[in-house]
């Protein structure tokens, strides 16, 4: 009798980190808030987090999987008069899909055709002595800690003063069989958002030596792409009056861009009107941008991808990278097919919008595919051995970044 | 000039956070489905097209209707049919007939793979005769979306076993089954 209880799940072990701190239950479920500077109380910090999340299940007997999804976020920063504003930044954000095509020909939806649930965190897990507050669990699934986040920025005006970030981190751990996918959330203490998975644990196949180093194609079956199928949909006062953009930057080099003979390059807008969808040309710095309002300074998002490069294969929903749907469609149009509320799958995305809707004056639900290339090296199995549960690969990740634009009232933490 | 500048974009964030008062922090979803609910979205779906075998039954998230994703699989023609039922109303509001879709697989097709498994790859067959019972396993569901086998049901068996090839492909379509190890 197959059952995928005969996967062992690996947990999650931080091995040969040196003084690391134990994990315990944190003090609410489901929910986390963090202000910064860490250690801040709420009446004194400059910025924080409220998010909530759910877990739901996966689908028995055999799938689709299961899916975290972050529920809620709000974001608090303070104005010029030094009092706190929150303002609600996402009512909605998951992987809803993880498309793995092998050079084989063999293609997993890792989400929609499997009954893969989230890891239970494995007694012993601990992460870093250095984090700024105690890192917790959430029902032993979604580990919180709070991360230094590099250097903010360096002020040329006052000695080279740097700032330095933190930000809340909340990830989890998806089980994939013989992959682990870790889907991790930063809540920056700028506002920054950061969506990321990375994929890690054992290959398909052993590994192979018998290759001609010197052959120009390589046609090795285990070369594959983990490409992450996102979901979103942002808030930011109110939804409906949300306007999504693709954002370019046009070279007037570029035939077609429209351009006056003394510039350099231009920044191209195009507002999505209608449910549409976009390809994603790094070229061209591509970028979404979330607004909300008409005025002339309309506080928003942009969404930034990480991505090594893109998925096209044949199936439809990889032709393009942004997916832009309305959250409420009409259930009937004049000359279309009828219709119902989309349901949350990728994969359908070209079905649903064989029938664009007007997005004017509606919420919308941005999708974004990124995506990770994983060539299999030695590295990825044991000394010395070329069995595939020898060793394990390690984590390649893909996502995408939101970054505040006219949120807060100037830099972040700086002080003039 | 500047002060007003910086007045006027705080009187709109101001009103950007004052707006947002009183937004539930946690979006509405749907709950999931009762086994009355289930049950009567699969009847539904059989009784508007039959033929093929329950996979899946999901809760469409949509807060305001009770709707239920019924997916079956038809071995006979090779296709994924898919049916929204509005539980509450009693009405089929669409069906799809979805070919190479990504469809989870049957507990029946598992033990359908081992058994071609078995029988085509001698190593296997004495691995699960061996005392100390069946070698350690698990499965992966596979699609191709495109070349010989697009559109075939296919499933990747994974053996951690010494002396087994690494992985079997099935092809539950062709009712055949090979070494996938390389």
């Amino acid at each position: 009798m197959i059952t995928r209880g005969l996967v062992v799940l690996l947990g999650l072990f931080a091995t040969g980190v040196a003084a690391a701190q134990p994990v315990a239950p944190c003090p609410t479920s489901d929910r986390s808030e963090q202000y910064f500077p860490p250690g801040s109380a709420p009446e004194r910090a400059s910025s924080g987090w409220r998010i909530a999340w759910q877990l739901w299940p996966a689908t028995p007997p055999n799938g689709p999987a299961a899916k975290w999804v972050i529920a809620g976020a709000e974001f608090m920063t303070r104005g010029h008069d030094g009092a706190p504003r929150w303002l609600k930044v996402l009512d909605h954000l998951h992987l809803s899909e993880m498309y793995v095509p092998y050079d084989s020909g063999h293609e997993l939806f890792d989400i929609s055709a499997n009954n893969f649930s989230f890891v239970p965190i494995a007694e012993g897990t601990s992460v870093a002595a250095a984090a700024p507050t105690p890192p917790c669990h959430h029902r032993q699934i979604v580990l919180e800690e709070v991360r230094d986040d590099d250097v903010r920025w360096v002020d040329d005006r006052r000695a080279s003063q740097i700032g330095r970030g933190h930000e809340l981190v909340l990830w989890a751990t998806l089980d994939g069989g013989n992959y682990r996918y870790v889907v991790r959330y930063g809540f920056a203490d700028d506002g920054s958002i950061r969506a990321r998975v990375g994929a890690t644990a054992s290959n398909l196949h052993h590994r192979r030596r018998d290759r001609d180093p010197r052959a120009e194609v390589v046609a090795e079956d285990d070369i594959h792409v983990h490409m992450a199928g996102w979901r979103l949909e942002m808030h930011l006062g109110d939804p409906a009056a949300n306007r999504v953009t693709l954002l370019e930057r046009r070279a007037c080099s570029d035939p077609g861009a429209a351009c006056g003979t003394e510039r350099g390059a231009v920044l191209e807008r195009r507002t999505f009107l209608n449910e549409g969808s976009a390809v994603w040309r790094p070229e061209r710095f591509g970028m979404i941008v979330i607004e909300n309002g008409a005025g002339e300074r309309r506080p928003g998002y942009t969404m930034v991808p990480r991505s090594a490069g893109v998925v096209r294969s044949a199936r439809p929903f990889s032709q393009s990278d942004f997916w832009v749907s309305r959250r409420d469609p009409q259930a009937l149009l004049a000359g279309c097919a009828r219709r119902i509320p989309p349901e949350w799958v990728f994969i359908d995305l070209p079905t649903w919008q064989s029938c664009p809707q007007t997005l004017v004056g509606h919420a919308a639900v941005l999708w974004h595919q990124s995506a990770a290339y994983h060539w299999p090296r030695g590295e990825d199995f044991g000394a010395g051995s070329d069995h595939r549960d020898s060793g394990v690969a390690t984590t390649a990740w893909s996502g995408f970044d939101l970054i505040p634009r006219d949120i807060l009232p100037g830099t972040p933490l700086l002080r003039r | 000039m500047m002060r007003l500048v910086a007045l006027m974009a705080a009187a709109l964030m101001a009103g950007c956070a004052a707006g947002d008062a009183a937004a539930p922090m946690t979006a509405a979803v749907a709950p999931g489905l009762g086994a009355a609910e289930r049950d009567r979205a699969i009847a539904l779906a059989e009784a508007d097209q039959p033929g093929g075998r329950v996979v899946a039954v999901t809760s469409h998230p949509d807060p305001t209707r009770r709707i239920a994703v019924v997916l079956r699989y038809d071995p006979v023609v090779d296709l994924t049919r898919r049916a929204f039922i509005d539980v509450a109303r009693g009405e089929v509001l669409r069906r799809d007939d979805l070919k190479a879709y990504p469809t989870p697989l049957h507990p029946e097709e598992i033990e359908q793979a081992l058994a071609l498994a078995r029988r085509a790859v001698p190593a296997v067959e004495t691995a699960f005769r061996a005392p100390g019972g069946p070698p350690r396993h698990d499965w992966v569901n596979v699609v191709h979306g495109a070349g010989p086998r697009f559109g075939h049901r296919l499933v990747v068996l994974r053996f951690h076993h010494r002396e087994l090839p690494a992985s079997v492909l099935v092809d539950l379509t062709a009712g055949t089954a090979v070494r996938d190890d390389n």
